[in-house]
């Protein structure tokens, strides 16, 4: 295994874990907000890790560049994506579960 | 790279300036905006294409030439591309910086996965900030949303609604760190008036949207059209690259209204291309049964094209790739169009009237929370 | 390193079971919209991962880019029809 392959390898189980915690995070949460905290954050680091650990797996060639595009494509519609759907539940009037313990 | 073009494609404009001064300003305007954007799609296209013979490069002139006519008002459009040789590096020394805080706002929030759910204190927080540039307002709205435990809601009148999953996350926020960095990033621009009379008029609403949507449609179309045009090599082919066109036009629909979309594909010209598709791809089907063979037996073309018969099958299988491609597009968007209007245009406001200081006082949060 | 793609495979899979959770049981209809799009992206990298498993990575990267695509387009629509119907 070269070292090429190490980083890949690295950055690839950083994006697992990354994944892992947006999927808890996405059972654990109390309501709808924050639940989207945990997709919209994790999820787009981890698809930027995973894909470029790939792209660093595969060398460079014209398909690493498509996986970069890919991740670049995630990483700009993913919190637009979740932007958008928060302001639709903000006006919907969904209302944010808060933390009976820390309010004054 | 790109003055040399400009000024190629500005002479005829130029001439006419003593005649139409105002015309020709604005069609001098358009020209740079579409040579830009003809090489940004075609260096996109080049980047996906990776087959670099003379059929693959004309058919890739073609296809930028195609969407950057149609859609040169969307790329460049406010942006002062003057500026963007002094803004492009300075975003190029922010990203670092961004990725950095991305991966510590991920630690952050891991560990609040792991933690009792007693530990989190969610809110809102309004935050105004000092931004107008309407590409300067988008970045930050996104790295807000990436960044430690917040989540921007809304963006009205240059104030943010954030929602922030902690109160140690709301005071680094308010610090306002990240803000002057961008601030510095689009320093020349970043506090130009421009969006308050024309450019934000009709964006005022949904901005974040309308400008990454506005951004990836022309390049969504450049993807549909390279599906099209590779369909012997790759997975892809007139099916799929249709439906990848038609969904770039219900993304302009879906940002921008139905109504303004509908002006621009009207249903005369979906009805038009969608019964041209099918004529293209019956006429080559046709064509190679007059010639003596069977139906869509694109060796016949040969005897027509005298190209030699690898050529000639490739030929007629881009041709009908083609026409598939238009039939399905302009079909899946008429079928948009009808369900989405169920046969008659909304009224014209049509857009959403709350807005967030009516939401905030309909008790959308209670009183104890805006204040942590 | 084969096997490590195929052991990664196995374990988004096991990632999308939290998420699938959250979209059959709700509370909300959005809740459910952001577990599918969390389930997208998740299968946007199974993808990737499976093109370089059965070694046609072009044609798997053209797909997962069309995933990426309609992912995104389904969030928008999504939030638009919420925001038109002014209720959840």
């Amino acid at each position: 295994m070269n070292i090429a392959d190490t980083i890949a390898v690295l950055f690839i189980c950083l994006g697992c874990f990354f994944f892992m915690t947006g999927a808890i995070g996405i059972l654990r949460f109390p309501d709808f907000y924050t639940r989207m905290h945990a997709t919209g954050k994790s999820d787009t680091l981890a698809v930027l890790l995973c894909l470029c650990g790939l792209a660093i797996h595969h060398g460079l060639c014209l398909d690493s560049f498509k996986l970069l595009l890919i991740a670049v494509f995630v990483f700009f519609a993913n919190p637009t994506g979740t932007h958008s759907i928060c302001r639709a539940a903000f006006r919907c009037g969904v209302k944010p579960w808060t933390n009976k313990e820390n309010t004054p | 790279m790109d003055n040399e073009n400009t000024t190629t494609s500005n002479k005829p404009c130029a001439h006419q300036t003593s005649y139409h001064p105002v015309f020709s300003q604005r069609r001098l305007e358009q020209a740079r905006h579409f040579s830009l954007s003809f090489i940004l799609l075609f260096l996109f296209w080049l980047l996906l294409s990776g087959h670099y013979d003379i059929f693959h490069i004309t058919i890739g002139i073609f296809c930028c030439l195609l969407v950057s006519y149609s859609s040169n008002d969307l790329l460049f459009v406010h942006v002062g591309a003057g500026d963007s040789h002094l803004i492009i590096p300075r975003l190029l020394t922010y990203i670092p910086w961004h990725l950095y805080q991305i991966i510590i706002s991920n630690i952050y929030l891991a560990k609040l996965v792991f933690s009792p759910i007693s530990r989190l204190n969610p809110h809102f927080v309004p935050y105004k900030t000092k931004l107008t540039n309407g590409l300067a307002l988008v970045t930050y709205a996104n790295s807000i949303t990436l960044t430690p435990g917040t989540i921007t809601i809304d963006l009205n009148d240059n104030t943010f609604y954030v929602h922030a999953i902690d109160s140690k996350v709301a005071d680094d926020l308010l610090t306002g760190e990240m803000e002057d960095r961008i601030e510095k990033v689009f320093q020349p621009v970043a506090h130009t008036q421009e969006r308050a009379s024309t450019m934000l008029a009709a964006e005022a609403d949904n901005l974040i949207v309308k400008t990454i949507v506005r951004v990836f449609t022309p390049f969504i179309q450049i993807y549909g059209l390279y599906v099209i045009a590779h369909g012997h090599y790759s997975p892809g082919g007139g099916f799929q690259g249709g439906v990848i066109l038609a969904a770039s036009i219900v993304l302009l629909a879906l940002a921008f209204g139905l109504r303004r979309t509908m002006s621009k594909a009207t249903e005369k010209l979906t009805t038009m291309l969608c019964s041209s598709g099918v004529f293209i791809y019956g006429g080559i089907g046709l064509l190679c049964l007059l010639l003596g063979g069977n139906f869509l037996d694109y060796e016949k073309l040969d005897l027509f094209l005298k190209v030699g018969i690898p050529q000639a099958r490739s030929l007629g299988i881009l041709g009908v790739e083609i026409g598939v491609g238009i039939a399905v597009m302009a079909c899946m968007t008429s079928i948009f169009f009808d369900i989405a209007t169920a046969g008659e245009l909304p009224d014209e406001p049509s857009e959403m009237v709350i807005k967030p200081e009516d939401a905030l006082s309909e008790d959308t949060i209670p009183e104890d929370t805006i204040d942590g | 390193m084969d096997s490590f793609f195929l052991g990664t495979c196995l374990f988004l899979c096991l990632m999308i079971l939290p998420c699938l959770y959250r979209a059959i049981v709700g509370p909300t209809v959005i809740d459910r919209m952001i577990a599918v799009g969390a389930i997208g992206t998740k299968t946007l990298v199974i993808l990737i991962l499976m093109g370089f498993l059965y070694e046609r990575v072009a044609m798997f990267i053209d797909i997962s880019m069309v995933y990426a695509i309609l992912n995104f387009l389904g969030t928008l629509a999504a939030a638009r029809y919420f925001e038109m119907e002014g209720e959840i």
